[in-house]
């Protein structure tokens, strides 16, 4: 048993887990499931692939969709490449000047636009300054 | 875009333009009979992706249809499918996909749901399906309605998982031990992107033909010799957002019969009588009624605020000695009273108000509105009108359901993409009749009409006798019960030769009558096509008895046995009639040179649009599990305190920590967004002003007034605006209250000052009585007429002459 468990077909795994073989490509083509190591005749498939099909069997029971299931997948690396923003933080530059920023941005750019931040609300407030000289 | 994200990829989430199209075009080509239709699909499928693909289309079958074979076409290949059992059908495709071949598999899943499956399609080939199928029609007296799905409407079901995955992208799936491994399209918003459909259909009618037209589609008409035409779309393309609908007229009302021999050696034909061969309807016994009204989000907006109208436009034909109910549904129920009650004046203003409140929102228990209104109408002999669009998933247990409560359920089906299939049959099945309407007709005097029909049926014990046709039987039942404007349709079938005649027999009211129908057999190529329609009807009725999904979880004892039973039943229609079925499917798998076994394709299915008239949001939520929920709830104080400190540094002012999107949690797989106008608000019509002012009809039959007279000459001009768009007592839909008006002013008429007046109230009864509408007037007229101060007096007399002489 132990011997074959690392290469069976794609209808082999989908005999053992009872998902149609379409629905294990789809799940690939989504990239809920990970491709073979080799397709078509000699194609490799294994535990990891039958573990991964029944975990999303078991989200699916929970009521989760398949995109949610591959945002779970993917963990929170992946929040970047979601349209939906994750926060944002607040700038208040100035009295009547606000500005929104991306909490999920870089540290490295989060610097760059503390900076230019920090420059405009420096010039913002000189500019009130002067006025009120004069 | 992320590749592994969506499993369709068509739109480019930056650009929001097309990227690659998986299935280029849908073409609907073939041929309309006035018994059914013949029709070939052709689907056009091209990989513009570097890797093979694998596409599926899904796809819902029209009413009474079944898929006959497909052939697959490319670059010097043609292949033709074989029918097979389902399991055998799917192995075969699954060994033709890993072994690199091009592989086709269609299967027929609940709801008469399709995928039309196309593995390792090469990159840069050009892939045609053409697929065959044969399909019903919604039967009129006059002609035929045509109806064919270009989108899938998204369905209801409790167990369902919808999320918008993207904005304007919704995405629906059903749990697999209901369904089995069917898969639904996205739903796009925007249609723009995606495939392009159209269709070019010949029509013959066998009669000739008044006109063809269409409330869904712009239309480019042809006439093609007596009894025939052609009919296309009149623009270049169109996109998949609603269904096909098209009304073929005949000039004549007649009995029309296709029929010719069949290739089994049987002659085989369909034959439908019109209703007014069976001559008009009696004045109605007290009735008791129960009206059921969806109230789901996907009916916000005009369907909804129609048929309330409707109801109430209904209920003022009723009269005293009648019984009401009303029930409305989503996912819950709600009764406006525990029990029948009278239809009394004071009963329908409350039942007004009740209406009034009604507001759209959430899901489609139908099934529990369906045995609500059954325990209400308390097992008498009571009728059921339901409206609704009939969005709803596993119908098959809601048609289970139906036929045990022993009602008559009559349907109006309502949207662009209102599940056609489904209604017919929950009439049927029950007895009733059903009618659909589109978005850009009037729900309301479609509801009116279908329950001045279905409320008195013209014959019931309807015996349809085959002596005088040699060899003749019937295929299916014919109904035994036959309602206005609904046809007597007999399919069935004989010895080859001339043909003879059907008698047919049936009691009305306390008389009886008798009808010869001939039946001809002489069409060479119409015996193989009644053939196939009898067969699709067939395995319609036998699919909607099949409750669960046979690679499902297998059920109970006894329960399991009658679905095996249904299921070999299937099987052996599909092998009698060369038909897919649930029990058999269609496969193709062409060995091309070169096919690679390496490649796994990627499976894409093709996205659909949402029906033109169903709010995305009353199906798809924002998903719940966005990346903000994964920064822990107990870590937000502390950011907050972070960046209090951080912009102290960059600003003077007090600093406003970021807002955190909290993750909405559903109870419900699926949630719906309170309805708000998907219409804009059209002006009132004519029809909308008679509509109210025929909902004001007191129990015996006049309108209101100060006095006798005033409610006499009041009723009386109603009378005139009715006949001045068409209605009389016996045709047009309100032609119910054209008999109550009758009724009330044969009664009153003696109350008339003068015998002048009293004259020209029974030259109007007359009139109505004979069916003579006169001139059609214009909108102006009636709302002048409508609007019209009739305070009592000579003057008012008068002028109720002239609008009378209007008429002639």
């Amino acid at each position: 048993m132990a011997t074959e468990t690392s290469n069976w077909t794609l209808a082999e795994l989908a005999a053992r887990a009872g998902v149609p073989g379409r629905t294990i490509r789809f799940y690939i083509a989504r990239g809920l499931l990970p491709g073979p190591s080799k397709a078509g005749r000699g194609a490799a498939y294994g535990p990891e692939h039958l573990e991964r099909l029944r975990q999303i069997r078991d989200w699916q029971a929970q009521g989760l969709t398949l995109s949610e299931v591959g945002q779970r997948l993917a963990g929170p690396s992946r929040a970047a490449l979601l349209p939906e923003p994750a926060a944002w933080w607040h700038y208040v530059v100035a009295d009547d000047v606000t500005v929104q920023v991306r909490a999920d941005a870089g540290p490295w750019r989060l610097k760059q636009i503390k900076n230019y931040l920090a420059q405009m609300a420096a010039g913002l407030r000189a500019d009130d300054e002067r006025k009120e000289q004069q | 875009m992320n590749e592994g994200d969506g499993g369709f990829a068509v739109l480019d989430v930056q650009t929001g333009r097309e990227a690659r199209l998986a299935m280029e075009g849908l073409w609907l080509t073939g041929r309309l009979l006035p018994v059914g239709a013949r029709l070939l699909v052709a689907h056009t499928f091209r990989s513009a992706e570097k890797q093979p693909l694998e596409v599926v289309y899904a796809f819902g079958l029209p009413r009474d249809a079944a898929l006959r074979r497909f052939r697959i076409l490319g670059e010097g290949f043609q292949v033709r499918s074989e029918l097979k059992p389902v399991e055998e059908a799917r192995k075969e495709y699954e060994h033709g996909v890993t072994e690199g071949h091009l592989s086709s598999l269609a299967r027929v899943y609940r709801d008469g749901r399709v995928n039309l499956s196309v593995g390792n399609i090469r990159p840069g080939e050009l892939v045609k399906v053409f697929l065959e199928l044969v399909a019903g029609v919604d039967w009129r007296d006059d002609g035929l309605r045509f109806r064919f799905p270009f989108t899938l409407a998204p369905c209801y079901h409790r167990e369902a998982r919808a999320v918008e995955v993207e904005p304007g992208v919704g995405e629906l799936e059903l749990p697999e031990e209901a369904f089995g491994d069917v898969l639904l399209p996205p739903y796009m918003t925007d249609p723009a992107a995606l495939h392009q459909v159209g269709f070019d259909l010949s029509v013959h009618l066998g009669a000739e033909i008044a006109g063809v037209s269409s409330p869904s589609h712009a239309l480019r008409f042809k006439p093609a010799g007596p009894g025939a035409a052609r009919v296309s779309l009149s623009r270049e393309r169109d996109v998949p957002d609603r269904d096909l609908v098209l009304d073929v007229q005949a000039r004549q009302v007649a009995p029309r019969c296709c029929g010719g021999a069949g290739r089994d050696g049987r002659a085989r034909f369909t034959v439908v009588v019109p209703s007014v061969s069976f001559g008009r309807p009696d004045a109605a016994p007290p009735r008791s009624v129960v009206f059921l009204l969806d109230r789901s989000g996907s009916m916000s907006g005009t369907p909804l605020d129609q048929a309330k109208k409707a109801v109430d436009a209904c209920l003022s034909v009723l009269s005293e000695k009648d019984r009401i109910g009303f029930v409305a549904f989503n996912q819950a129920v709600e009764l406006f009273e525990e029990r029948l009650v009278p239809c009394t004046a004071a009963n329908r203003d409350r039942l007004r108000r009740h209406l009034q409140s009604l507001e759209a929102g959430g899901g489609t228990e139908l099934a529990a509105g369906i045995q609500a209104a059954v325990k209400l109408a308390g097992g008498g002999e009571a009728d059921l009108f339901v409206v609704t669009d009939g969005q709803v998933g596993a119908t098959e247990d809601i048609l289970r359901v139906s036929r045990a409560a022993g009602v008559r359920l009559h349907c109006l089906g309502v949207g662009a993409a209102s599940q056609d299939r489904f209604l017919t049959l929950l009439a049927r099945d029950t007895g009733g009749v059903s009618r659909f309407v589109t978005p850009r007709e009037r729900v309301d005097t479609a509801a009116l009409e279908l329950f001045a029909s279905a409320g008195r049926p013209l014959a019931s014990d309807v015996k349809v006798s085959f002596e005088a046709l040699p060899g003749g039987k019937a295929v299916l039942a014919p109904s035994t019960t036959v309602f206005a404007g609904h046809p007597l349709v007999v399919m069935g079938e004989a010895d080859p030769g001339p043909g003879g005649a059907l008698d047919i027999k049936w009691a009305a009211g306390r008389g009886t009558g008798r009808l010869q129908v001939a039946v001809t057999l002489d069409g060479p190529h119409e015996g193989q096509t009644v053939r196939l329609l009898q067969g699709a009807r067939l395995i319609t009725d036998w699919e909607s008895r099949l409750t669960g999904e046979p690679s499902g979880q297998p059920q109970p004892g006894l329960e399991a046995r009658e679905q095996r039973r249904i299921l070999a039943k299937l099987e052996q229609l599909s092998r009698d009639y060369g038909l897919a079925s649930r029990a058999m499917a269609l496969v193709a798998v062409v060995e091309r040179a070169g096919d690679d076994a390496s490649r796994l394709p990627t499976t894409r299915v093709v996205p659909v649009g949402m029906p033109e008239d169903t709010r995305f949001k009353s199906y798809f939520r924002r998903s719940r599990t966005i990346a903000p929920s994964q920064i822990p709830a107990d870590c937000i104080p502390y950011l907050r305190e972070m960046l209090r400190e951080e912009s102290a540094r960059i600003g003077r002012a007090p600093n406003v920590p970021g807002t955190l999107n909290e993750p909405r949690r559903d109870e419900h797989p699926l949630t719906f967004c309170e309805a708000g106008p998907l219409f804009s608000q059209a002006p009132a019509t004519a029809e909308d002003r008679l509509m109210e002012e025929v909902a004001r009809l007191l129990p015996d039959g006049g309108l209101p007034g100060v006095s006798a007279e005033d409610r006499l000459l009041r009723s009386a001009a109603l009378l005139v605006a009715l006949l001045g768009t068409g209605s009389t007592a016996q045709v047009g839909p309100f032609r119910l209250h054209v008999q109550k008006l009758v009724e009330f002013l044969k009664r009153a008429a003696s109350g008339a000052p003068n015998d002048a007046c009293r004259q020209l109230i029974e030259g109007l009864v007359t009139r109505a009585e004979a069916g003579a509408a006169g001139s059609p007037q214009p909108r102006e007229w009636i709302e002048a007429l409508l609007t019209w101060s009739r305070a009592p007096g000579a003057e008012a007399w008068e002028r109720l002459e002239e609008w009378t002489e209007a008429l002639d």
